[in-house]
């Protein structure tokens, strides 16, 4: 038997993570990213990246709790190195706070984070109309430097780059033996996925240096992710709106938002704002389909649908993704032999 | 009754007599004393600009200059702001771990974090150089919690998990406290006084003699690590402590490390800070050289880069070399001073160690309320005197 072909579809952070895990884990295989957008220009760049993650109704609460759990692992271990500023990974601290408590005071995710308790009174008032509060620490990645720090290991592993539009997987079809796909929203077209769709969201980065701690209120509207350069304000969810650029009165609304839970970001400088669509399904497709290419059968790993939580699942899910590959090399080892 | 200066405002009552050859400004001051229960004037001179002398100054300006008119305070220093200590200090709110039974020092210090804290949701906190921040302290052994761990805010041990993050260290705690950077907040405490009048004179003062001397009423000495150059004290001495300053934006968190035997400042610290990180753990005792040495420089540098290996992409961008005024406890009390017919009471309010900035509200709150007895006494006497 000789290489085992892959072709990994899409350039953000679940494409390029699956295709580094493939490349790594699984010696014979040769590797190739196929993608029309790279950073900065991927849906995964703009993201804060701080590793948080709203639960899937469709997907079981153990499955996405082993992804998040790979995740921070991974990320917490590069935290922790001397590889942690050009990676763009780093451990922050701060409050989520509800106006009103949730019925979830402990969730699913709370012993995953680092010293996850529930705010005391002194902490809260700086939070007059929130009554309920959860402290803890988590991490931060930021895909800029990520997505590159990515590339280069994988490049490393010898894994190669391909620039260009992937509009049928029928095209990828004679020069791969197995295909990833890991497109986001693309799999709209690409896997006619009716279950996918966009929420929009937009952010503001300003300048303000002194701001050490994110804020996020439960609603998951409104939140403050200080990062190395600028410090990320957001946001809006809002549904199958596809206009990627930004609104002037999303803009304004998410400011005054955010200044209401901290007040010295009056005195913030802003810098740039942003939209992405965040590739938004009721479950995480993470399974083998197998492709029918004229008389050949052609596995596609589907990892995407990942909506607001691609940095906070990617690495679980590429460890996943990579073991259905590993699958799949296996029984077409075993199908050859017979 | 002395007219002080011609800052003087007072309204003239209608009707009120002049008497025959006694000059109006003087009857004005007393007719404005009749009328408001004997107020009494007073010529305050504070020596030192750094977070104590200005913070002292605003104190007692803020608290009495409704009842003590005139109330003239003059600043004397000659370093200011950006050249003082306490613009060196990294700024992070934490007193010495235990307070050995110095229960006055734990007050002060809680009455600093609860007055800062105030602040923290006001727009202009940024301009005094105020801001949240939360941290590990680090130990090689159980340790009993501070003295200020119902200070801070969320304070816990630190998990399992956590401390895989620093080998060598087996325990630890966690908690939220505050920042106060001198950079930003010398410049407002001038603000704040120079609003009300307060003059600062860019002068050395060679002996209390000198200000006793010109009709000062009470001295207020914040000269830090200096005051033995005034009024010698075997007790106050240099905590020599020298710091990096670097660019690590990605750094979210203060750490720092204790070691019970070699004491505090002494082990690898790293505070975050509004632009730059600051980087430390030297401590010298006795040493009053005021330059950076490369020595020093090379073990801060890698014992922070062993502690947080991320540190070793940083770039350096300052050096710098403090002298801690420690002292076996704060001296703040009242003295004093006769020079012949010439006497003033002094206010003393130094030796603060490595947390001046921590302290300094409780302490300016405590010279105010020394400055209020002066006051008080000062009334009794002229009431006396009727």
């Amino acid at each position: 038997m000789g290489r085992v072909r892959v072709a990994v579809v899409g350039a953000g952070v679940v494409g390029l993570s699956t295709a580094l895990c493939i490349a790594e884990c699984i010696p014979h295989c040769s590797v190739t990213v196929l993608a029309d957008k790279f950073s900065p220009d991927t849906g995964s760049d703009g993201a804060a990246g701080f590793v948080y993650v709203n639960k899937f109704p469709d997907t079981p609460v153990d499955r996405q709790k082993r992804w998040l759990k790979d995740t921070f692992d991974h990320l917490f271990s590069i935290s922790n190195s001397s590889e942690a500023p050009d990676a763009g990974v780093y451990l922050i601290s701060g409050w989520q706070v509800f106006r009103d408590p949730p019925s979830e005071k402990r969730p699913y995710w709370s012993d995953v984070v680092l010293g996850f308790r529930f705010m005391s009174d002194a902490e809260l008032e700086k939070f007059p109309k929130h009554k309920f509060g959860q402290a803890f620490t988590s991490l931060k990645c930021e895909c800029p430097l990520y997505l590159p720090w990515l590339e280069k290991r994988f490049k490393n592993a010898n894994g190669q780059v391909q620039r260009g539009r992937v509009t049928d997987f029928g095209q990828l079809c004679g020069n791969y033996d197995i295909i990833v796909n890991c497109t986001g929203l693309g799999s709209l077209s690409l896997a006619g996925d009716t279950d996918l769709h966009p929420v929009r969201g937009q952010i503001l980065k300003v300048q303000a240096p002194w701001l050490k701690h994110f804020i996020r209120d439960g609603d998951g509207l409104t939140y403050i992710f200080p990062g190395i350069s600028s410090v990320t304000l957001g946001g809006t969810r809002q549904k199958d709106d596809c206009r990627l650029t930004a609104d002037p009165k999303d803009r304004s609304d998410m400011f005054e938002r955010c200044c209401a839970l901290e007040p010295s970001l009056k005195k913030s400088q802003v810098l740039t704002e942003w939209v992405g669509l965040r590739p938004t399904r009721g479950g995480l497709r993470l399974e083998k389909e197998m492709f029918q290419h004229g008389s050949r059968q052609v596995p596609i790993i589907h990892n995407y649908g990942h909506g607001g939580g691609g940095i906070s699942l990617h690495w679980g899910t590429a460890l996943e993704a990579t073991q259905l590959v590993k699958e799949c090399i296996g029984n077409r080892y075993l199908a050859s032999n017979l | 009754m002395r007219c002080s200066s011609v800052k003087d405002i007072v309204t003239l009552k209608e009707g009120t007599k002049l008497h025959r050859g006694v000059k109006s400004a003087q009857v004005l001051t007393w007719e404005s004393c009749q009328e408001n229960n004997l107020k009494t004037d007073m010529r305050v001179a504070v020596i030192g600009a750094g977070v104590i002398g200005l913070s002292s100054a605003l104190c007692i300006l803020d608290r009495y200059r409704s009842s003590v008119t005139p109330l003239i305070i003059e600043v004397y220093a000659d370093q200011y702001t950006p050249l003082t200590t306490s613009d060196g200090a990294a700024g992070l709110w934490q007193p010495y771990l235990y307070d050995k039974g110095n229960v006055q020092e734990t007050k002060w210090n809680k009455e600093t974090f609860d007055y800062l804290l105030t602040y923290i949701n006001d727009p202009d906190s940024i301009k005094m150089g105020i801001f949240t921040q939360s941290g590990y302290n680090l130990f090689t052994e159980p340790t009993p919690d501070p003295s200020w761990r119902d200070s801070v805010l969320g304070f816990r041990h630190l998990t399992p998990q956590e401390l895989d993050m620093f080998p060598g260290y087996s325990y630890g705690w966690f908690n939220t406290a505050l920042m106060i950077e001198g950079k930003s907040y010398l410049p407002w405490l001038m603000d704040r006084l120079r609003e009300q009048g307060v003059i600062f004179f860019h002068r050395k003062i060679e002996s209390f003699r000198e200000l006793v001397d010109s009709g000062v009423d009470v001295i207020v000495n914040c000269t830090g690590i200096r005051a033995g150059e005034l009024q010698p004290d075997q007790d106050l001495k240099p905590g020599r402590g020298q710091i990096l300053k670097v660019e690590a934006p990605w750094l979210k968190h203060f750490i720092i490390t204790n070691d019970h035997k070699t004491g505090v400042y002494t082990t690898p610290y790293i505070i975050p800070g509004s632009r730059l990180v600051t980087i430390g753990g030297i401590f010298q005792l006795g040493n009053w050289s005021q330059e950076s040495n490369s020595q020093d420089h090379q073990k801060v540098w890698e014992s922070c880069s062993k502690l947080v290996p991320s540190l070793k992409h940083a770039r350096i961008v300052d050096d710098w070399a403090g002298l801690r005024p420690v002292r076996s406890k704060v001296r703040l009390e009242r003295e004093t001073l006769e020079y012949g017919a010439a006497k003033s009471e002094v206010i003393h309010n130094y030796g603060h160690g490595g947390f001046g900035l921590t302290i300094h509200w409780g302490c300016a709150q405590e010279a105010a309320n020394l400055f209020g007895k002066v006051v008080e006494e000062k009334r009794q006497k002229a009431t006396s005197r009727l």
